[in-house]
């Protein structure tokens, strides 16, 4: 699988810039932890012979699509688009323990199938502010 | 420590191999996907839309398995278990949701999915939902197989519906995966070299060569080199070396027909050649061949080593598996679908238009008892479908023989025809000379007027028709 590498992040914060400034709806309370390790834990015992680390790269690349992708289809309130992208992350978020990444996702989903609109840029909002504490998060995991 | 031990559990029973195609958008989750499945024997093809899965399937990369994610982009999961339901595409399809998504797995499973899996999972549980659907798929694959032969009584070109028959079938799948020497014995035309090759057809060895040798069709002085080859010069005649059935035979199966006809010093040399693994040619340095051996006799094979023209320890070593062919009188009901079998293929080959037989010549193929078995049934058939036309072969096209027989004493249980069941009427019978004589007149006649080739039909030496037209022409 190759490991791309890319300038997301200040794409990501382009896209934040231009968007959704101002969008007015508070998303709901979201809490807990960025991230948990027990699930990481359990992929590295479950994925031996395979390098943990190359996993998370690929799912690092993978986040910051979908994130870019989402920011991109709130502003145009894209609902079809907000509904795939959320769905695909909230799984794969899950699976490497992003578990505040994948709650928002989960909530975008929700808000995007129930056509409440004026939730999704606020959300996509969370995820944006989320994305990035996750990932240097992930960057600093030593897996015994 | 248990979840290691859960672990070797699983992979010591995963299917040898499998081919898995899958389908799946999210990058993260197909490289944890082929991660978990990584030290399984699977091939694993991976790609991230139905597009691409179509594709691939269409190109003829057919996989065993194929595992799905319900949520693609473009052509969704749902619509591409549709495709492939509609184009009736035999392979297990395992669909890949999340837990919130029940009804739709239910849908899906409607669809056609043999099961599916609800994210989050972990290796284990895919681990074994792949091992189960390939085997459930396996065992699928052979039941269709197994009930097609039924249905057909087919096995490998030998037809078979009666106990006997499916006996010998079950036998040869189960010797076949194995590198046993098999020993056929049945009488002349029983099928011994069909029987032969489903043996080889059955085993691993089936793309490497299948090498016949008739042991008593071979003069004795050139055996030896038949079976061994030779180098050249080694005798008067061999101006060049000539690989023998053994080199011919390295990785498959050598198919020793008529084995008690074999020279005894021959048979010492095969029995070293058994036992050792290597061989001499004529005049060469020693070889070495792996070859799985099948013989076969319609010989009584104990009788032959009482009478010293056998040796015993030859015997032993290739009669580890024995097989016997049941002659085709003691299988009647079989007689009747191989010369259904029979006359569909030879109308085809002869630009005929046989499809099938009238009752009364149905009757007549049943009963009738056929010394010459499988082969004499053939040329019967044969026989038939060359002289005559027509849709249906009715009792006056078959040969003489069977009509007359069952004229013959019908107390006489040793007669070729069991009077009963034809229910053959005394005005039907005709003097044997007239049949006969009938019989070689159409045969001549189909051959546009070729004695040779109608006494190749007939199985006689073309003076023999001669002399007959000569007689009749002096009778007028």
């Amino acid at each position: 699988m190759p490991i791309q590498r890319d300038n997301s992040d200040d794409r990501l914060a382009a896209a934040d810039q231009s968007g959704l400034e101002g969008s007015g709806t508070r998303a709901p309370e979201i809490d807990g932890e960025i991230f948990n390790l027990e699930v990481l834990r359990t992929l590295a015992r479950d994925t031996e012979g395979v390098p943990l680390q190359q996993m998370i790269d690929v799912f690092i690349t993978e986040l910051r699509d979908r994130t870019r992708r989402l920011i991109e289809a709130a502003t145009t309130m894209d609902v079809e688009t907000i509904c795939r992208e959320s769905h695909a992350l909230q799984s794969s978020a899950a699976t490497f323990g992003a578990i505040r990444a994948a709650k928002i996702a989960r909530m975008l989903n929700q808000a995007g199938r129930q056509n409440e609109q004026c939730l999704l840029p606020a959300l996509v909002e969370e995820l944006r502010s989320c994305a990035e504490p996750t990932i240097v998060a992930l960057r600093g995991v030593e897996i015994a | 420590m248990a979840a290691a031990r859960d672990r070797l559990n699983v992979e010591s029973s995963l299917p040898s191999s499998g081919a898995i195609l899958l389908v799946e958008d999210s990058p993260s989750q197909a490289a944890v996907y082929s991660a978990y499945l990584g030290d399984a024997p699977h091939d694993l093809l991976v790609v991230s839309s139905g597009e691409e899965a179509l594709m691939s399937v269409s190109e003829g990369r057919i996989p065993d398995l194929i595992l799905l994610d319900l949520g693609l982009p473009g052509m969704n999961g749902m619509d591409l278990l549709r495709r492939f339901q509609e184009d009736r595409l035999e392979i297990p399809i395992i669909i890949i949701t999340d837990n919130e998504s029940a009804h739709v797995a239910a849908e899906a499973m409607r669809l056609g999915a043999v099961d599916y899996l609800a994210k989050p999972f972990g290796r284990s549980r895919l681990q074994i939902t792949v091992q189960n659907a390939l085997e459930r798929h396996r065992l699928q694959a052979l039941v269709r197989s197994y009930r097609r032969s039924l249905d057909t009584g087919q096995f490998h070109g030998m037809v078979g519906q009666s106990p006997g028959m499916q006996g010998i079938f079950e036998t040869i799948r189960s010797v076949g995966p194995t590198d046993a020497a098999v020993f056929i014995t049945g009488e002349s035309g029983t099928g011994k070299e069909l029987c032969a090759r489903a043996v080889h057809a059955e085993s691993p060895r089936r793309e490497k060569p299948f090498v016949p040798l008739n042991c008593a069709a071979i003069p004795k002085h050139l055996m030896e080199s038949e079976i061994f080859g030779h180098e050249k010069g080694a005798f008067t005649g061999a101006t060049r070396s000539r690989n023998g059935a053994a080199t011919l035979a390295d990785g498959g199966s050598l198919f020793l027909d008529e084995i008690c006809d074999m020279d005894l010093e021959l048979q010492a040399k095969l029995l070293r050649f058994i036992q050792a693994g290597t061989f001499q040619p004529v005049g060469g340095e020693p070889r070495h061949a792996n070859i799985r051996f099948i013989a076969a006799t319609n010989k009584d094979p104990e009788h032959e080593i009482a009478a010293g023209r056998f040796r015993e320890d030859l015997y032993y070593r290739l009669h580890v598996v024995p097989l016997q062919l049941p002659p085709l009188r003691l299988r009647h009901d079989d007689a009747l679908s191989i010369a259904r079998q029979i006359l569909e293929q030879t109308s085809v080959e002869y630009n005929k238009r046989f499809r099938s037989f009238n009752e009364r010549a149905e009757a007549l193929f049943s009963t009738y008892a056929w010394p010459g078995n499988v082969r004499e049934l053939e040329n019967v058939i044969r026989n038939i479908v060359a002289l005559n036309s027509g849709e249906v072969v009715t009792a006056d096209m078959l040969p003489a023989k069977m009509g007359q027989r069952a004229a013959d004493d019908p107390g006489d249980h040793n007669s070729c025809f069991n009077r009963e069941r034809v229910g053959l009427q005394q005005r039907d019978i005709e003097p044997l000379a007239v049949v006969e004589r009938k019989h070689i007149e159409k045969a001549i006649a189909a051959c546009k007027g070729s004695i040779a080739r109608a006494a190749g039909l007939l199985g006689v030496n073309p003076s023999t028709l001669y002399r007959k037209r000569s007689a009749w022409g002096s009778q007028g």
